[in-house]
């Protein structure tokens, strides 16, 4: 059975102790003390010493899109942000009165971590959303990377993960352009491609990966995939009986030539939002096709040359 | 290193994300559909550029230029005749000297270059570099063959009688021109495919057009080089100038398939992906050098010199099959570049993953209604767990 994270980004506090841990479970080199101004956000994306980056998306007075459901009836976060707390309300007596008698107060953290919107207007820049989430390798049920690698070094392991085997990398570089989500990179020093092996050496052991580990809040949680997505659901569902009606889960039950991912994320907007496709689409998807034009064109153009030097011989 | 250098200086719309947003939604202009809620992540992009250097989009001339050379060369020998002994023996001397250099391109690029064999132990369908590794092996060795046996023939280099002559020359030149012929169209056809097979916009979009397009430059640009050596070896008489002509008549259906493919292409690919060949650098490089100057202006002057019916020199000829090999290089560097912008494209990329609500996986609302209510023994959250 396939391991995989389920990523909650509900439950992020944009900690980046996953980045920290990846970086010293793998023994990644440090990316420099760059600031980039936009965000708390100053590892920018995922690359070749970076398996775990943590996005910050600060949603200002009514950027909040949601899906265009709610928001296009009642204009923005505020509104959302306002329905979220009469709804949690709600949610608090039928959760607590419905499974809150097992006595361990398991349900009651998740009614307090999560704050997802503050509807108070105004206050410091208006702010009143704060997405966080902890990207990694989706670990693509057809994955572009494994596919488009010429020397086979990207390989699915026992553990139904992509890893890229860093003996037989040649540093192409096909595979960087044929992820669909900018995951996998060269590492410019070492020549080779690198990106999350889902800490392929910590599961051999019976261990789960660094990031899930580390992780304060379980916002990253480590499992079998199928285990996972039966957990994610739930959540959603929890979310959505508590007013969080945009929550979704992403990758989880694809109609795309990607299929589903072994990484897939809870997120509350658009894709986007998070620099994720809304539709990404496997390279390899267009491969026969392509070949088939090729081929046709050959034989058309191949045709034209043998008609030119049958017919052209009369002219000459 | 590399990675740091591409937010030492964060433009305007990093540090202004509010107006990034208006901005993207005015930017999407040029006939572009603009994105629906143009959304981006502080304007970063969503995939990975390209990492090759100059030699690839260089490789992609030569391969072209050999592809379309041995497809000549062995339409040439089957049925050219005695007139097309000399652009037989052009192509095959051309041909192994250009697969050379294009390997050691290729492996010059690659990032372990010593581990170049690694491509050799597997041959994979799904992945056109992979397929592209054993058509240029291929090509090399039956081109590099050819040109042995056709050595041993001239007794140049390998003298006729040695041992290796002999050999050279007891070679089965029928079978072997025809796969020579066949791996050049291969050769021609798979880098545009290579491109077409990745999560580039610029290159997905329309993908299927690209692996004509590049086949319809190669046979091109091979026609080309083939009447330049022609032309430079400077024979005169009616044999050789029928000859030729039959070059050029090759040279000119390839550029109007070209033209063609690219009018296609202009239609296929959404404004917003096809942005970096409209505008800046490598759009002019590629109107004006590929599409103008290498496809256009080729055709144009050789219909002046077809309705003015009267011979012209040497020199004069050699423009066109000139233009159309620079319009190959620029045709290629321009698509590869352009590339590179389009990856770096946030907007683009997102036009080419465009999907409707629903269409990719449910909505959140459909996701609601099909969720469980709360599992009955699962923790979603253990915070108090321990």
């Amino acid at each position: 059975m396939a391991k995989g994270f389920f990523t909650d980004t509900t439950l992020c506090i944009g900690c980046k102790a996953c980045e920290v841990a990846c970086k010293q479970w793998n023994q990644l080199p440090a990316d420099g003390y760059k600031l980039t101004g936009m965000s708390y956000d100053n590892t920018v994306g995922l690359g070749a010493t970076t398996w775990r980056h943590v996005a910050f998306i600060e949603q200002l007075g009514g950027q909040g899109n949601v899906n265009g459901h709610q928001a296009s009836e009642q204009q923005g976060a505020t509104a959302i942000g306002a329905n979220i707390r009469r709804n949690t309300t709600i949610s608090v007596d039928s959760v607590i009165g419905a499974n809150g008698s097992d006595g361990n107060g398991r349900y009651a953290a998740v009614l307090e971590a999560p704050r997802l919107v503050d509807d108070t207007t105004g206050g410091f820049l208006g702010q009143n959303r704060w997405l966080m989430m902890s990207d990694v390798c989706k670990h693509c049920a057809n994955a572009g990377c494994l596919e488009a690698c010429p020397t086979g070094a990207i390989i699915r392991n026992e553990f139904g993960d992509v890893y890229v085997q860093p003996d037989i990398c040649n540093g192409c570089g096909y595979c960087t352009i044929a992820c669909p989500f900018g995951v996998i990179d060269i590492q410019q020093d070492d020549g080779r491609a690198w990106k999350c092996t889902l800490c392929y050496d910590r599961q051999k052991d019976g261990l789960e990966p660094a990031c899930a580990k580390a992780c304060p809040t379980q916002s990253i949680q480590f499992g079998e995939v199928d285990e996972l997505r039966e957990r994610a659901y739930a959540r959603v569902g929890m979310l959505h009986e508590r007013g969080v009606t945009d929550a979704y889960l992403y990758g989880a039950d694809e109609n795309t030539s990607v299929g589903n991912l072994n990484a897939f994320f809870l997120l509350v907007d658009q894709p986007q939002v998070y620099n994720l496709p809304e539709k990404p689409h496997v390279p390899q998807a267009q491969v026969i096709p392509a070949y088939v034009a090729t081929a046709i064109t050959g034989l058309a153009l191949g045709a034209a040359t043998i008609a030119a030097f049958l017919l052209g011989g009369r002219r000459g | 290193m590399q990675k740091y250098e591409k937010y030492d200086s964060p433009p305007a719309q990093v540090l202004l994300p509010a107006l990034w947003r208006h901005s993207d939604t005015a930017s999407a202009d040029d006939g572009a559909q603009p994105v629906t809620n143009p959304v981006t992540y502080y304007g970063r992009p969503m995939i990975h550029k390209p990492l090759w250097r100059w030699y690839i989009p260089l490789y992609f001339v030569l391969g072209g230029v050999a592809g379309g050379a041995a497809m000549i060369g062995a339409v040439a020998h089957f049925l050219g005749g005695e007139k097309h002994r000399g652009t037989v023996r052009d192509a095959r001397y051309l041909t192994p000297v250009i697969a050379l250099i294009s390997a050691v391109l290729l492996i010059a690029d690659l990032h372990r270059p010593l581990r170049f064999f690694n491509m050799l132990r597997v041959f994979k369908l799904s992945s056109p570099l992979s397929v592209g590794t054993w058509i240029l092996t291929a090509f090399g060795m039956t081109s590099g063959a050819l040109a042995g046996r056709q050595a041993a023939e001239d007794n140049f280099i390998l003298p006729r009688q040695s041992w290796a002559g002999r050999l050279a020359r007891s070679l089965p030149a029928g079978p072997l021109t025809a796969l020579w012929g066949l791996l050049g169209l291969g050769l021609g056809g798979y880098t545009g495919t290579l491109l077409a097979v990745t999560a580039v916009p610029l290159w997905a979009a329309g993908g299927v057009l690209l692996g004509p397009l590049f086949l319809a430059t190669a046979l091109a640009s091979g026609a080309a080089a083939l009447t330049l050596m022609a032309l430079g070896w400077g024979k005169r008489g009616k044999a050789a100038d029928a000859a030729r002509a039959q070059l050029e008549t090759v040279e000119e259906i390839s550029a109007l398939a070209q033209l063609g493919i690219v009018a296609a292409r202009e239609v296929v690919v959404p404004a917003r992906i096809n942005k970096p060949l409209r505008h800046g650098l490598w759009g002019r490089v590629y109107q004006f050098g590929a599409i103008g100057g290498g496809m256009a202006t080729p055709l144009l002057l050789r219909l002046i010199i077809r309705l003015s019916g009267r011979r012209v020199g040497g020199v004069i000829s050699a423009i066109a099959p000139t233009l159309a090999l620079l319009g190959a290089l620029a045709e290629r560097f321009a698509i590869t570049e352009a590339g590179k912008q389009s990856a770096d494209d946030p907007l683009a990329y997102q036009e080419l993953t465009r999907g409707t609500p629903g269409e990719a996986r449910p909505t959140a609302i459909e996701q609601g209604k099909q969720a469980p209510q709360l599992p009955p023994h699962r923790s979603h959250v253990a915070a108090l767990d321990s």
